[in-house]
């Protein structure tokens, strides 16, 4: 105790001597230092989005910052974040390191790699790497992650067959050496994408986000005292395992199963889920899931891990910001060449339908242990989007993309709310900027009444979206949708929610999750269903098991 | 500068809260000021705000005849949002977008709590009617509404039996046509029926936010309408004669027909007010760079001022259903003085999580149960528990005597808590009141960092019951040397609303290319701007103290940029070909000062203007000058902790109305007053200053 209390004042105080490693951090000292992380997070957060140039950054926020240590292991992101990238964040970090150790790395160098098997498994999302100097010695890496508007090659849909088709990748590269931009890339990125200015600005967006929360960090520990954020990090992690940890014990040793079969671009994709709890650990497999399929709706591991860390963070330990320790109880395998392990050259772009699935699965295999945490299928997920490309009245290039959510499942405390994503968390983009972007006119935009499963608790309502080509020139588009085959389930007896449709008049073939063209006049109708109820609704209720957690 | 003192010889100021109404009765012709307290009345606000205006110019033997202007903030707004007990509401929308009150932006505020509430929507569902009217995105009328549709409108609105409407298009901050279509036809056909024109109230891209902003507005107008009436005609009947005006979140005086018409502009008055009063306070040293420090009961306000006033945030959100989580409330798109909002106040909970950290609030004890120390019914260890721990606070001085503190209740509290935080009973305490301090500078200081500016120069400012306890160590750990505390820490907001300038902004929405900007047609429209607002001022009697400022404000951005940022420009005449030249230069310093970079070959554009006019010169406050004041007396000492200073230490405690005026004296030392309690750490000495206020600056060599 008294050890503890002395530590305790030196970190309190503004210590003028360098203290290089804390032994014990005390309760009060970790949680002013932890809350300071996380508002360095967050303001590297605000800078992205107010230096960002796509909609799809500012407005629907597809982005995140992480803060890293040296070992490129997380130790805070963003309040506001997207739960994969938080995922892939770390591993691509380690990525980068691998090719370029700490050693190379210079003040002002800034890292960018998009190679999905690197990333977060598909081209459009830049991921950023930058190392921190407290003066000549590294003491972190600042990260984040940003989903660029177009990256050249077939939109964001499930058409191609290959990752060539996808667009431009970027293998990890110096985007500034020492500070100073490489004009080569930047010219190459130009020649490849259809808005060069959308992409290249926010891409500096990004970098000024690196900036900032180096900048921070660096006060951040002369304030404190720290030489660096090893003892720190270290309480943080071993904090957050533990409680992960005490969690998972709660839950009898056992494995926890769940088949989920979903829409894939022409075929049905099988999630095989086996959740093996053994004391204080799970290994979640995917073995006997489908194997990769050439249309863009293969997840890479990175992208399979993070949703599953996600769904089992979800389960195990909602409360608390996430971390490199809140992982370590947790291991991912999924078979190679399977979906959920593709392998070179699969084709990405779409891969979220694949990956959105894992954390709904995982939900459903612990629903019968852990009730209070279970939800039903959530409407629209795998995440609906709409590419827009082309050239408007003015002979200008245009390129945007817009996120529509469904409705989310039921829970034990109450209904699903109506158009909420689950599990990804981007935000829609108003009908009045959307116009603003791209010669569309949207008819109507309202909740889709009665898609939601019913249920003691209901599944929340999907929408209805009417988007009408205008201008003159035809319009390029890019689809992502799920739930148009396999609807959202329902659990405990909740009913499912409704299947949802693309339609597009005047009517033609085309798919769901593919690419179109539209033409002036033209009509893109999507209905993003609702999610799955929870509970039956006649009778009697399912008894509940007792909860644990 | 004022040409007459007689004008505004006799002010009143009026703060009403949730629990009690502050009554601010200022003589300025016998440098007098006198405070009153009364339980709020709720039902009709008007009944305690004329009893204690009787009581304060009684005290100051002065008619309600003899007073000129009555100056007034108000909670009941907020409280009316939070309690959901607003007038029924009806919205006017536009066909096919009668939902997206409800599917607001689609996400989550919290990325792995899914059991996370959203707030209800202010008009129900059935309570909303789509017409068939379109505009595009440049405004250009798609469909017009037809005199068929504008019938079975009225129709339905009769017989949806509203007391109050919204009316919000898309595409309507381009252009109003619509909404005035249809807010004209309901004139003709309801007139009593009160609309809100969301073009007119908030006139900015984004449809969900300006919804939200309209239908807010609407949600309130009856019962402000009502209560400024009933206000208006009580203070007649008691014999005021003067004007009457209320304070806008802004930080602005505006005529009280403007706030039963906007009641939205005035849900921050009460804050506002508090901000523009720390502003005057550091004026009076000289210091433009201020932080205003309002802590109470449960929650603690910041304002960042780097310039002396307010920085104006256009958009913010109310009545959070998960307590200070971002995006869990309703949107609010107007002019608001920036505040930060913190869960950190005197009755802020302290509790150790699972993973063993010590977190205090956001959950708070309120005024019931309280505290474990008021020994109502509290056992849970909150900040003002701590700080009785710590020596800060005494059972035999809390309040002046007003209220006693259970010591023994309050080291209980927080004994449970530092037993499951593996820490020694004063440890805990010190580090509740630490971690307290770090929610408010940790707030303040991303402010800070968001603004681009220096703080180290600035004073900051405290009030509220909590915030003179905790001020200096916020102050420090933002690099500020210089904390100040006014006098009467408890009324700060109707003090405020005596040294406030009168004044409105408009704002226009002009999207253009910085280089293409029609300057003629822009000069032309700042021009009409101007004459009309001038117009409106002069109208709220702010012009007979001394000319109309105004002041421009461009937001603007690289093109293709989705957030912009606001630039104060020289307000030279917008026809001049040189005056883009200073608008680009005013940009590029604002930009690269914020994110240290300018971005080449990139175009610069204007999304719109903001005009801010004031006029009317603040009276200086210098009436509580402490002349007539105890000599001074001998403090008595106590015990206190500073867990950076070597732990507990004899501490003298003095009884604010005895210090002397330019006497410095040392800190370790407690100045105690009836509002709150001054904690004046080893590393601070304290003086009061010829205005009456207390300043703690660094010790010389520290």
């Amino acid at each position: 105790m008294r050890a503890s209390h002395s530590t305790h004042l030196e970190v309190l105080s503004c210590a003028d001597e360098t203290e290089s490693n804390p032994v014990a951090i005390d309760a009060a000292s970790l949680e002013i230092m932890w809350n300071r992380l996380q508002a360095i997070a967050d303001e590297a957060d605000a800078v992205l989005a107010r230096t960002a140039f796509s909609s799809v950054v500012r407005e629907a926020h597809d982005y995140v910052t992480v803060l890293m240590d040296p070992d490129g292991r997380a130790l805070i992101q963003s309040t506001y974040s997207i739960p994969s990238f938080v995922g892939t964040m770390p591993m691509t970090a380690k990525h980068v390191l691998a090719k370029y150790p700490l050693e190379t790395m210079r003040p002002g160098d800034v890292f960018v790699t998009n190679d999905p098997w690197l990333g977060t498994g598909h081209l459009f999302d830049m991921c950023m790497v930058s190392p921190i100097f407290a003066g000549d010695r590294i003491v972190g890496l600042a990260g984040n992650v940003a989903h660029m508007t177009d990256i050249g090659g077939g939109g964001m849909s499930a058409q191609a067959a290959t990752i060539h088709e996808e667009g431009l990748c970027l293998p990890p590269i110096r985007l500034f050496d020492a500070g100073n931009p490489n004009p080569v890339v930047t010219e190459i990125i130009a020649a490849n994408v259809r808005v060069p200015q959308q992409v290249l600005g926010d891409l500096e967006a990004e970098a000024a986000a690196n900036r900032t929360m180096a900048q921070r960090t660096v006060e951040f520990l002369s304030e404190y005292g720290l030489a660096d954020l090893d003892g720190l990090a270290t309480e943080i992690f071993s904090r957050s395992e533990r409680a992960v940890r005490d969690a998972i014990k709660k839950v009898p040793n056992g494995v926890y199963r769940y088949d989920l079969d979903a829409d894939g671009f022409d075929t049905v994709l099988q999630v095989r889920l086996a959740a093996t709890v053994a004391d204080d650990a799970v290994v979640v497999d995917y073995e006997g899931s489908s194997p990769q399929v050439p249309r863009g709706i293969n997840s890479v591991m990175n992208y399979t891990t993070a949703y599953t860390n996600y769904g089992l963070k979800c389960i195990f330990d909602p409360y608390l910001s996430n971390n490199d320790g809140s992982l370590r109880a947790f291991t991912v395998r999924a078979p190679r060449g399977s979906f959920l392990n593709a392998v070179r050259p699969a084709a990405v772009a779409s891969r979220h339908t694949a990956g959105h699935l894992l954390p709904t699965a995982l939900l459903g295999a612990f629903a019968d242990v852990l009730p209070g945490r279970a939800m039903a299928g959530t409407g629209g997920s795998p995440l609906w989007t709409v590419s827009l490309n082309g050239i408007d009245a003015n002979g200008i290039p245009f390129s945007t993309v817009a996120f529509f959510a469904g409705g989310q499942g039921g829970r034990s405390s109450g209904d699903g709310h109506a158009t909420l994503h689950f599990p990804t968390n981007a935000a829609s983009t108003p009908v009045e900027l959307l116009e603003l972007q791209s010669p569309v006119l949207v008819e109507e935009k309202r909740i889709w009444e009665g898609s939601g499963g019913d249920g003691r608790s209901r599944g929340g309502d999907g929408q209805i979206v009417a988007i009408r080509i205008l201008g003159e020139n035809p319009v390029s588009v890019s689809l992502t949708s799920g739930q148009t085959g396999h609807a959202a389930r329902g659990v405990f007896s909740g009913d499912h929610g409704r299947l949802g449709r693309v339609i597009v008049e005047p009517p033609r073939d085309f798919n769901p999750g593919g690419n179109l063209v539209l033409n002036p006049g033209d009509l893109l109708r999507l209905e993003v269903p609702g999610g799955g109820g929870f509970g039956s609704v006649i009778g009697e209720t399912r008894t509940k098991p007792s909860e644990i957690i | 500068m004022r040409e007459d003192h007689a004008a505004d010889g006799l002010l009143v100021a009026f703060d009403t809260g949730g629990t009690f109404t502050d009554v601010v009765a200022l003589d300025r012709l016998r440098d007098r000021a006198v405070f009153e307290k009364e339980l709020s009345t709720p039902e009709d606000p008007a009944v305690a705000i004329l009893a204690a205006i009787e009581r304060a110019l009684g005290r100051l033997d002065a008619q309600m005849s003899d007073v000129r202007r009555i100056l007034g903030a108000t909670t009941l707004v907020t409280n009316a949002l939070i309690a959901y007990n607003g007038a029924k509401t009806a919205l006017v929308t536009t066909r096919g977008f009668e939902d997206i009150l409800d599917m607001r932006r689609e996400y989550r505020y919290d990325i792995y709590d899914l059991d996370l509430p959203y707030p209800e929507a202010y008009v129900p569902r059935s309570a909303r009617y789509g017409i068939a009217e379109r505009l595009d995105r440049t405004g250009a009328v798609v469909t017009s509404p037809t005199g068929d549709d504008r019938d079975e409108m009225i129709r339905w609105l009769r017989a949806a039996e509203v007391d109050s409407v919204a009316v919000c298009f898309l595409h309507s901050y381009l252009n109003p046509v619509h909404e005035r279509y249809v807010a004209d036809a309901i004139a003709e056909e309801l007139p009593e029926l009160p609309v809100t024109v969301s073009a007119e109230l908030s006139p900015e891209i984004r449809e969900y936010e300006r919804m939200s902003t309209a239908v807010i507005n609407a949600y309130t107008q009856p019962i402000m309408r009502r209560q400024v009436s009933s206000l208006a005609r009580a203070l007649a009947e008691g014999g005021f004669r003067g004007d009457l005006q209320f304070m806008l979140s802004s930080g602005r005086l505006q005529t009280a027909d403007f706030i039963a018409a906007y009641p939205a502009h005035g849900a921050e008055s009460g804050p506002a007010a508090g901000s523009i009063l720390a502003a005057h306070v550091a004026r009076q040293h000289g210091v433009e760079g201020v932080v205003s420090l309002d802590m109470g009961g449960t929650t603690a306000k910041i304002c960042v001022m780097p310039s002396g006033v307010p920085q104006i945030t256009r958009s913010y959100e109310i009545a959070r259903a998960a307590r200070f989580k971002a995006g869990s409330g309703h949107p609010l798109r107007l002019p608001s003085v920036q505040l930060l909002e913190i869960g950190a106040g005197g009755g802020s909970i302290a509790s150790v999580d699972h993973m063993g950290l010590l977190k205090v609030g956001p959950r708070s004890a309120e005024a019931v149960p309280g505290p474990a120390s008021y020994g109502r019914g509290g056992t849970e260890a909150t900040v003002t528990d701590a700080n009785l721990v710590l020596g800060y606070l005494h059972e035999d001085d809390f309040l002046a005597g007003a209220m006693t503190l259970d010591r023994r209740a309050a080291e209980l509290a927080v004994q449970r808590v530092s037993e499951r935080a593996g820490m020694d009973l004063v440890a805990c305490a010190w580090g509740i009141h630490e971690v307290a301090n770090q929610h408010m500078s940790r707030a303040a200081m991303i402010h800070v960092a968001e603004l681009g500016v220096d703080p180290r120069a600035y004073e900051l400012v405290a009030f509220g019951g909590a915030g003179p306890a905790h001020a200096w160590r916020v102050a420090r750990k933002l690099g500020i040397g210089t904390v100040v505390c006014p006098p009467a820490a408890g009324v700060a907001s109707a003090i405020g609303l005596l040294v406030a300038p009168s004044g409105l902004d408009r704002i226009i929405t002009r999207p253009e290319h910085l280089q293409s900007i029609d300057r003629a047609g822009l000069a032309a429209q700042f021009a009409a701007v101007t004459e009309e607002a001038v117009g409106v001022l002069a109208r709220m009697g702010a012009l007979a103290a001394g000319s109309v400022r105004r002041e421009i404000f461009a937001d603007m951005r690289y093109a293709g940029q989705g957030h912009d940022i606001e630039v104060r420009i020289p307000d030279s005449d917008a026809a001049d070909p040189d005056w883009l030249l200073a608008v680009s230069t005013a940009f590029d310093a604002r930009y690269h000062e914020l994110h240290g970079r300018l971005l080449d070959g990139v175009p610069t554009e204007v999304v719109g203007w903001r005009l801010a006019f004031s006029a009317g010169d603040a009276p200086s406050l210098t009436w509580w000058s402490a002349d007539d004041r105890a000599h001074a007396v001998e403090p008595r000492t106590r015990k206190a902790y500073f867990g950076d200073a070597g732990g507990w230490i004899d501490t003298a405690v003095y009884d604010r109305d005895t210090l002397v005026v330019g006497t410095t004296l040392p800190g370790p030392a407690i100045v105690v007053e009836t509002e709150s309690t001054l904690v004046v750490p080893p590393d601070a000495s304290f003086s009061l200053d010829s205005f009456g206020s207390v300043v703690l600056r660094r010790r010389d060599g520290e």
